[in-house]
Order: structure tokens, then C-alpha cells, then sequence
């Protein structure tokens, strides 16, 4: 079989989107080889890297949909997120990268899933952010934000209920702004963000003369504020 | 240039700080590219720490060197600067297709081996090669199952496939020694037939691996360790080689402490010291 036409016809088979049974007439007419069948090996194995180009970021959103609909109905929502949104990346986990949003156009579904998705797609981003000559040299230049600062707004509070010792099912339904960056030693970090650091932010972003108050000297110290 | 020689392991998360202080010897490492090269932070440092210490060379699964759709070229962009980065000699992928329609599948898939696809692996090779700038080594992959190949198509069996591949891609092999065991238990054919059939000349280094044997098939799942069947294979190609050809072990799932996976490394010098006769 020519190249094109292999492509054409075992492709949808591949994504989950076609059976074995018609894949294999497709692909091998009424002459399968004696190992068709192990095609099958094939489709689980691509089915299992879209779970992992999903759950592997997202792994309180998979345990929250799981507890809701079963691991069955997680699997679903993943397949169902890959047939509007194909694979694209190389990294796997980058795959993930419209699953916030998607679920957010899913009105059927919890809209906390779409921000949960969110929060755990900007912890990843911190983690994995690509690193900036700005950042490299943090005590010197002007002052400024760490380039992989980030701040985020969100009808739960994930900070509090992802650190508690004992968590509870879902979190609490509070309106909070959340800080990520990467800290002076490379961790990835996330914080609520309270209203006196909201202003020294913003005095920073815009390049207003900062009082070097306690809380200047925390975002100092924490990797968020850069430079003297 | 860093050179390539010795007995090397796969690059793995778990381990990888500790590679950095271990006082056993690990002469170089492979990683897969595509889990580190997008990154920044603390993974992107530790890889130029590592590459302070160890010959790095990436083995990447994503060229899709027998694909139809372009290549990939923020795949090949970000390869080019890790292989400058790091100071790798070469880097390898496998012969196979791993994305169709531009969307990455992120899975060793088998080609059907026929003369189109040699084509198309062999100018793809090249065009990759120059376009990283260091040379490809095309490694033979597991397939359970034949692609669909008639005879008007030119249909060859694998070793065929493979000799054709290297020659129009002026590459060289990645011999998995543990892929040719499988393929031969999967589809009954010998496997020292196989290794006699390669170039030994244009073998630039191989693989050994652990493998799972699930209801009819065994899949390459990379889970040491490494069965003795493998290893007398093994001693087999080194004896056909004459020479110890650099060799990589693998170790994908169920990762243990760093201390197993060099158990195999320390196996590894032994049993080519035995194929060479004592000259490893």
C-alpha cells in the first residue's frame, strides 16, 4: 500500500476516532496478515499517551472528575477534548494546553473542572518556563517582575485547599487572585496574592517609585520582585 | 565534539541528580529530547550539569522520519540548540512513523516496509541531518504487526527495509539488539539471521532493554532487567562486530534506584569483555 493511503485510513484508527474491525478492511481488504489483530496494541497505546498528555498535568482535575463520573468518564472527557483539540506537540503535556478552556465551553459540566484545569496548567507553565537572560542576573538592573510571574484569578481557592492537611472533596467557593512565579531557586511557587502585594505589583509594572516596605523585601526575597 | 564510547544508560527523572555524584561507571547517557528541551528551570540546569560530567546524546521519538507531513520544524529548531547546548557527536531516532496529518501520535509506529517508504525515510534522514547539523542514526524499532505491503509495492522483509533505509539516508544504525530479539519471537524469524544481515561497519551504537511478554506478543516496554537471551544476543553482535560498540541501557518503566540500572551497565562490560575475549 502506498504511503498516502496508509496514512488515510489507519490515522483515524490511531486518534480513536475509527474500530479495529473497518481499520483492518480498510488497511488489508479481506486478506488480513495473520498479525492484524495486533493493531490493537497500537490504538491502546496512542489512547494511553492522550490520558497521560492530560492527566499528567492535570492530576487534581483527573481526581475530581474521577471521583464524580468514575475513571471511565474521565477517559471519555479526555477523548472527547482530543477530537476537537488534536495533538499538536511534541511534549506531550502541551497537548493539554486548551483544556481549560474547552471545558469551559462545556456548560454541562461543574465550572470549577475549567478552572482547576487553569490553576494546574499555570503551575506547569512555572515549572517548565523558558529561562530569561532577564532573570539571570536577579539582584542587578532596574527594578522588575520575575518574567514568570503570573497572576490569575479564580472563583476557588486551590491554594488553600491543595496545602491543607487534611483536604476536603472540592474547595471552598471564594473570589482570589494567585501569584505563580519561579523562585531565586528555580522552584515553581503559587500564593494568594494579598492587596498590598497587588499594589507593589502594580507600582513595579508600571515603573513607579516602590516604598521598600516588608512586603517589597518578601517578593524580594521570594524571586517575584528582581533588580535594586 | 564529545565522543561516544563505553556503556551508557537512558537518561530517567528519578535518577538524574544522582548521576551527578555516583562513583560508579556510567561512561555516557542518552535522553530523550523531547522531555527536556522545552523546558527551562531547574530540568534545563541540570542537564548542562550533566553534560558537564557525561557525553549526551539525544535519542528523540518525535522525527516521524517516515511521516508524509513536513517535518516538524519547531521540533527540529529546538533539537539543532540542544545538540549545540550539549556538544552531542550525533543523534538518533527510530524508523518509524510518529505523527500523520501533522498531529503527533507520541508512538513508535511501523511503516510497511516497501520501496516508497525507504524513499521517504532515506530523503527525510538527510534533510534532518542537515537541518540539526550532526549526523542521524536510524535505530530498528518494534512492530507487532506488518503494514499492509504488496508485492507491486516492493515489499521487503525488515532487515531489507532497514539496509535500504541507512544506505539512501546516509545514516548510520542504532542496533536494539533487544528490539531484534523481540521482533524475531513476534514474527518467527532468527534473530542471529537478523544480526548477520546488518552492516556491522555502519552500527554506531546499540540498545539492550527488558521486554514483557503480554497474551501472544511481547512488548518492548523497556522493564529490566535485561533476560539472558538478550545478553547472549548481544555477545553474538559484538563478536560479529569485533569490536565493543557503544552501548545503551534502557529503562523506561518501573524505574528503580540508579544502583539497579547499573548493575546492568557493570553486566554489560562483562559480558563484552566474554564476547571479545577479554579485549572490552
Amino acid at each position: 500500500m502506498k504511503l498516502a493511503p496508509f496514512y488515510e485510513r489507519i490515522a483515524p484508527f490511531l486518534e480513536g476516532r475509527v474500530g479495529l474491525p473497518e481499520t483492518t478492511l480498510a488497511l488489508y481488504g479481506d486478506a488480513p496478515t495473520r498479525d492484524a489483530h495486533r493493531l490493537a496494541i497500537y490504538e491502546r497505546f496512542c489512547r494511553e499517551h492522550r490520558n497521560t498528555a492530560t492527566g499528567g498535568v492535570h492530576r487534581e482535575l483527573r481526581d475530581v472528575v474521577t471521583a464524580q463520573l468514575g475513571e471511565a468518564g474521565w477517559r471519555q472527557l479526555v477523548e472527547d477534548y482530543f477530537v476537537q483539540h488534536p495533538m499538536q506537540h511534541v511534549e506531550i503535556n502541551e497537548n493539554g494546553a486548551h483544556l481549560s478552556t474547552w471545558l469551559a465551553t462545556r456548560t454541562d459540566l461543574p465550572p470549577l473542572w475549567s478552572a482547576l484545569a487553569d490553576f494546574e496548567w499555570w503551575e506547569w507553565q512555572t515549572l517548565i518556563a523558558r529561562d530569561e537572560p532577564m532573570d539571570a542576573k536577579p539582584d542587578e538592573g532596574p527594578l522588575r517582575l520575575a518574567s514568570t510571574v503570573e497572576l490569575r484569578p479564580y472563583a476557588w481557592n486551590f491554594v488553600d485547599w491543595l496545602d491543607a492537611d487534611e483536604r476536603a472533596p472540592l474547595p471552598n467557593e471564594e473570589n482570589v487572585l494567585v501569584l505563580f512565579w519561579r523562585n531565586r531557586r528555580l522552584d515553581a511557587r503559587r500564593a494568594l496574592a494579598t492587596a498590598d502585594e497587588l499594589v507593589l505589583l502594580k507600582q513595579i509594572s508600571e515603573g513607579v517609585e516602590v516604598e521598600r516596605s516588608e512586603t517589597f523585601e518578601d517578593l524580594r526575597g521570594a524571586g517575584i520582585i528582581l533588580g535594586e | 565534539m564529545k565522543k561516544l564510547e563505553g556503556i551508557g544508560i537512558g537518561l530517567r527523572t528519578p535518577f538524574a541528580t544522582e548521576l551527578l555524584t555516583t562513583t560508579r561507571q556510567v561512561d555516557w547517557l542518552e535522553l530523550v529530547p523531547e522531555n527536556w528541551m522545552f523546558y527551562g528551570g531547574k530540568k534545563r540546569r541540570l542537564l548542562h550539569e550533566l553534560a558537564e560530567r557525561f557525553t549526551l546524546v539525544p535519542h528523540s521519538v518525535s522525527l516521524n522520519v517516515g511521516g508524509l507531513d513536513p517535518l516538524d520544524p519547531r521540533f527540529l529548531d529546538a533539537l539543532a540548540t540542544l545538540t549545540t547546548e550539549l556538544d552531542s557527536p550525533l543523534f538518533s531516532d527510530h524508523v518509524c512513523f510518529a505523527s500523520t496529518h501533522g498531529r503527533p501520535l507520541h508512538e513508535l509506529l511501523p511503516l510497511p516496509f516497501t520501496e516508497e517508504a525507504a524513499d521517504v525515510v532515506g530523503r527525510r534522514a538527510r534533510e534532518a541531518a542537515q537541518r540539526v547539523g550532526r549526523p542521524l542514526v536510524l535505530e530498528n524499532a518494534t512492530f507487532y504487526a506488518h503494514m499492509p505491503a504488496a508485492d507491486e509495492d516492493g515489499r521487503m522483509d525488515e532487515s531489507s527495509f532497514m539496509r535500504a533505509c541507512l544506505e539512501r539516508g546516509g545514516a548510520t544504525m542504532l542496533l536494539d539488539v533487544n528490539n531484534v530479539y523481540v521482533n524475531s519471537k513476534n514474527h518467527g524469524f532468527d534473530a542471529r539471521a537478523f544480526i548477520d544481515s546488518v552492516p556491522m561497519e555502519q552500527v554506531t551504537y546499540l540498545h539492550l532493554a527488558g521486554h514483557t511478554l503480554q497474551d501472544d506478543v511481547i512488548i518492548d516496554t523497556h522493564i529490566g532487567p535485561i533476560i539472558d537471551d538478550v545478553w547472549s544476543l548481544y555477545r553474538y553482535t559484538l563478536a560479529r562486530a569485533g569490536r565493543l560498540v557503544p552501548t545503551l541501557i534502557e529503562w523506561d518503566q518501573d524505574v528503580p534506584p540508579l544502583d539497579v540500572v547499573l548493575d546492568e551497565v557493570d553486566r554489560a562490560r562483562d559480558e563484552a569483555a566474554r564476547a571479545l575475549g577479554g579485549a572490552a
